[in-house]
């Protein structure tokens, strides 16, 4: 081992931006084995705040296990890894705040392994970074029992396993939700791409550098179209009959890019589109059917302005393929039975402790050795679930357990089944598969392929294939498909198979010009028409492509000064395409034995407008310079420039009269203060010992946690 | 879409009556206001919230605007007279002269002054300008100039990529930083990572090696 590090400059690399779940490593940074041979690493993650880890693994010895947090614990994080893994979410560090000030997670002070460091490394909380550090050896020592599904009663060990190429599942980016008056409603994490949108847009260009949590004054409420981004919201969210929301979103991005980059992916998870509304605000709307708004007539026409003709499509693409990474758990076995045992009855095992499920399969067991197996969609759902399969000897207690033929057994015992319930159906997968690079093909146009596959008098036409990659992000085969089949449909047309192709044809685009006072007989301006809305032409203006068209982009020319030439009095010019209903597509292909996946096994999808119960009054602390005072045994701590960013507030909330009596110095404490209204008038007290406090009234924010300086 | 009243829809469908009129306000980062129009008009303006601002008659040729249904940042284009002046300089040109218009704020509105309205509303910035013997062009991109704004926008890096003073800074002091470890007056919220220990190495390295001072550098993603 190396007693004395080198110390080494690192190359820059970007600092990635993430929505959604996400797997990965992070950014190695830190690395470290102390002479006893504990070893310390320290992984950046991306921009803060992120909610945490979903799944963990230390390394291919091991599989990614979830975990809950530890209860009535807020601030302790998984309890699994709260020996091995320390999270901080990516807060601003408070201002002030002192060296002795440490926490394993996830609030941003400093982390208590970096004693384990050379004193030449400067302490350093990455305030604003979502990182962790992950540690194992001789001196890091397990508190805490691994959970199910090993079987319980293991022993606990001193020793950590040191990690080898720790991996995990992260729950990403939380993200500010608003009302329709541009309010902050809510804060945490989400897979909805509205949130996703406005968060990126708030952080880059609306309010950089300045807390996640902060609402908007009202010069910034003004930027956006609310009511549009409520809608939005809503629509993503809704719940298709798969019982997921119905657009999701989930990315990284870890290149040098713009903002442009960032809005494109997040707006094409979700099949919609941004404009500004009246020009200065904006506005998100899904690209879902919609009625004409404005009624074009002959008498709006500028004459000889109408130009409609087919979109030029021979070189055009006809297979669209996403790249995604499936969120979903691959499906790699059939399941013909599924029978619940119990403890009494363990079936031929000598494991001991835990109940063995047993599943008849209509293929040979298709793992090797250890795994964890989720089982789905079988005609009894409460057989749904996690469970293991295989030798898992993380403390030494495991016996082997057989796995013969087509006959799988599984260790774990669903809730709430009992003994011998049975079910029939189903699938089954591994945890370690998902997040499986994924390219589909079956989005095609097969009479296009035809259409521009005719070769000579004589010779059928050959297929010409010409395919086109969309970035999905992290997604799943449901949406991809819709959302390929309506970039397919929408440039191409509908596709009437691959039979013969004559009814085929390409969609119609062009462009017309109006005069810029057009009124149609309802009443709508023609002025008034934005980017995105759908008008109709009529047959007045065009007997042979009178219908609905899609304003893709417009120019707009005001008045002549001088009243000269024939559009002096303004025009609007529209340019076209043909708005094809069937593009709209809300149902999925079926996925087929390549892509299915395992049933009731998704990650938890969709938004958590409430507060996590863990920690019901969010507020960072931005600064805290403790003044202490008074005798060892009657300290009184005072924090003249506390200065709190309440989640929601436009400003920072300052309370300059902090102060607490009657604490003892070398003690650990819970500063905190009570500020109901959000107004700045607080009262303050403390509570002696660690987090968490044992009430969180309404308004009650901690200030600080850890212990109380010696004079 | 935009939405209008009776009130406004009524005399534009009907024939005759009056056409509407541009108003141009600028504001640059200096504080100086800018506000023209076909007519000499007094009119209230947007981005100095002033009720009664006058509008110079200079703008000359037609607006032109062009709107995107994508992430494509909207453009405007404004042409203005430089042929008013006294015998020895021109009013434009010595206002070219005199303010920095490069990303002045800019808002357009073509205002129907009978209903008090603005049919068509354009809000950005001066992307550039140009001027000749007769006429003063502003080109303008919109609001949603997306594709100017860098994200991600931090590096990983021994040099912060904070604005000093920003809110993510919290530095209050009175001297700027120059991004380093060093020059820091606020480390609990520097956001560099000044060192990287590695345990690569499997042999002690024979000769003694300090941490480095850190180096002035300048980090490209720190935004400003």
């Amino acid at each position: 081992m190396a007693l004395n590090p080198a110390f080494q400059s690192q190359g820059t690399r970007t600092l990635p931006l993430a929505f959604g779940y996400v797997q990965g490593t992070g950014d190695r940074v830190l690395d470290y084995t102390a002479p006893d041979g504990s070893l310390y690493w320290l992984y950046l993650l991306g921009e803060g705040e992120w909610d945490g880890p979903e799944q963990y693994s230390i390394g291919p010895s091991q599989h990614l296990y979830s975990a809950g947090k530890v209860a009535g614990n807020p601030l302790l994080g998984p309890a699994v890894w709260a020996q091995a893994l320390h999270f901080h979410s990516g807060a601003y560090t408070p201002a002030g705040l002192p060296a002795s000030a440490i926490s394993p997670g996830p609030d941003q002070s400093y982390d208590p392994w970096f004693s384990a460091f050379p004193t030449v490394t400067p302490l350093q909380a990455f305030s604003g970074m979502a990182y962790y550090m992950v540690a194992g050896g001789p001196s890091v020592l397990r508190t805490i029992t691994v959970p199910l599904p090993k079987p319980p009663g293991a022993a606990l060990l001193p020793y950590v396993e040191p990690p080898s190429a720790p991996i995990a599942v992260w729950r990403t980016t939380r993200c500010r939700q608003f009302d329709a008056g541009g309010n902050v409603i809510g804060y945490g994490f989400t897979t909805n791409p509205t949130w996703h949108f406005i968060e990126a847009t708030l952080r880059y260009k609306i309010k950089p550098q300045q807390p996640s949590i902060a609402g908007l004054t009202d010069a910034e409420r003004a930027c956006f179209h609310w009511q549009s981004i409520v809608d939005h919201a809503a629509r993503n969210e809704a719940v298709q009959p798969n019982g997921l929301p119905r657009f999701i979103g989930s990315y990284l991005f870890a290149a040098n890019a713009t903002l442009t980059a960032v809005q494109e992916l997040i707006l094409r998870c979700c099949r919609s589109f941004q404009r500004l509304s009246g020009g200065r605000r904006i506005e998100l709307v899904g690209d879902d059917p919609r009625a004409a708004v404005f009624f074009f007539g002959a008498n709006h026409l500028l004459p000889g302005s109408l130009s409609i003709a087919k979109r030029n499509v021979s070189k055009a693409a006809n297979v669209y393929v996403p790249k995604y990474r499936d969120l979903e758990i691959p499906a790699i076995a059939a399941v013909t039975t599924a029978v619940a045992g119990s403890a009494a009855s363990p079936q031929p095992y000598s494991g001991g402790g835990n109940a063995i499920t047993t599943l008849t399969l209509n293929s040979n067991n298709p793992f090797g050795s250890l795994a964890l197996v989720s089982y789905g969609g079988g005609a009894n759902p409460a057989l749904n679930g996690q469970y293991f399969a295989g030798n898992e000897d993380i403390d030494g207690n495991g016996g082997l357990i057989a796995l013969p033929g087509n006959v799988l057994r599984l260790q774990g015992h669903a809730a709430g089944v009992s003994t011998g319930a049975q079910t029939t159906g189903g699938f089954i997968g591994t945890q370690d598969s998902r997040f499986s690079e994924r390219a589909p093909v079956t989005v095609q146009h097969r009479a296009h392929q035809r259409a521009v596959g005719q070769q000579a008098p004589g010779i059928a036409p050959q297929p010409r294939l010409v395919p086109v990659e969309y970035d999905c992000g992290n997604s799943t085969y449901d949406q991809t498909n819709r959302l390929m089949r309506f970039e397919c449909i929408r440039n191409l047309g509908p596709d009437p198979g691959p039979a013969t192709g004559t009814s085929w044809r390409a969609p119609f685009e062009g462009s017309v010009t109006g005069f810029l006072e057009a009124v149609d007989a309802q009443g709508n301006a023609l002025v008034g028409v934005e980017p995105g809305d759908v008008i109709h032409l009529d047959d007045w203006v065009t007997p042979e492509f009178a219908g609905d068209f899609e304003v893709m982009d417009l120019d707009v020319t005001g008045p002549a000064a001088d009243g000269s030439g024939a559009a002096s009095l303004g025009t609007v010019k529209l340019n076209l395409l043909e708005v094809i209903p069937e593009a709209f597509v809300e149902v999925s292909d079926p996925p087929g034995d390549s892509y299915a996946t395992v049933p009731g096994a998704e990650l938890a999808m969709g938004t958590t407008h409430a507060l996590d119960t863990n920690r019901p009054n969010t507020a960072w602390v931005l600064r805290a310079t403790m003044s202490v005072s008074g005798s060892p045994s009657a300290i009184t701590v005072a924090i003249p420039d506390l200065q709190l960013q309440l989640l929601g507030h436009a400003t920072p909330t300052s309370y300059p009269g902090f102060h607490v009596t009657g604490l003892t110095a070398g003690q650990t404490y819970v500063l905190y203060l009570d500020d109901p209204t959000g107004a700045g008038l607080a009262t303050f007290g403390y509570q002696a010992g660690s987090l968490p406090l044992t009430t969180y009234p309404a308004g009650r924010y901690v200030v600080y946690a850890g212990p109380i300086a010696v004079l | 879409m935009q939405r209008f009243g009776t009130g406004v829809t009524g005399p534009m469908a009907a024939t005759g009556g009056t056409s509407p009129i541009s108003l141009i306000e600028v504001l640059t980062l200096a504080g100086a206001s800018f506000f023209w129009s076909e007519q000499r008009i007094i009119a209230p303006a947007i981005l100095t919230g002033t009720a009664s601002a006058l509008y110079l008659d200079w703008v000359t040729g037609v607006p032109k605007f062009h709107r995107y249904r994508s992430t494509q940042t909207d453009t405007a284009s404004f042409t203005l007279q430089n042929l008013s002046g006294n015998t020895v300089t021109r009013d434009a040109a010595t206002l070219f002269d005199a303010n920095e218009l490069i990303g002045a704020l800019v808002y357009y509105r073509m205002w129907r002054a009978a209903a008090e309205t603005s049919l068509f509303d354009f809000m950005g910035n001066v992307d550039s300008c140009e001027i000749n013997e007769t006429e003063f062009t502003l080109s303008c991109e919109g609001f949603g100039n997306w594709s100017a704004v860098r994200a991600p926008a931090y590096q990983v890096d021994v040099c912060c990529p904070l604005t000093f003073g920003s809110m993510a800074c919290g530095s209050l002091s009175a001297t700027p930083c120059n991004n380093t470890y060093g020059s820091c007056s606020s480390r609990q919220r520097f956001d560099g990572v000044v060192t990287v220990w590695t345990s690569d190495l499997l042999a002690v390295p024979t000769t003694q090696l300090a941490q480095p001072a850190p180096s002035t550098a300048s980090n490209l993603q720190r935004s400003f």
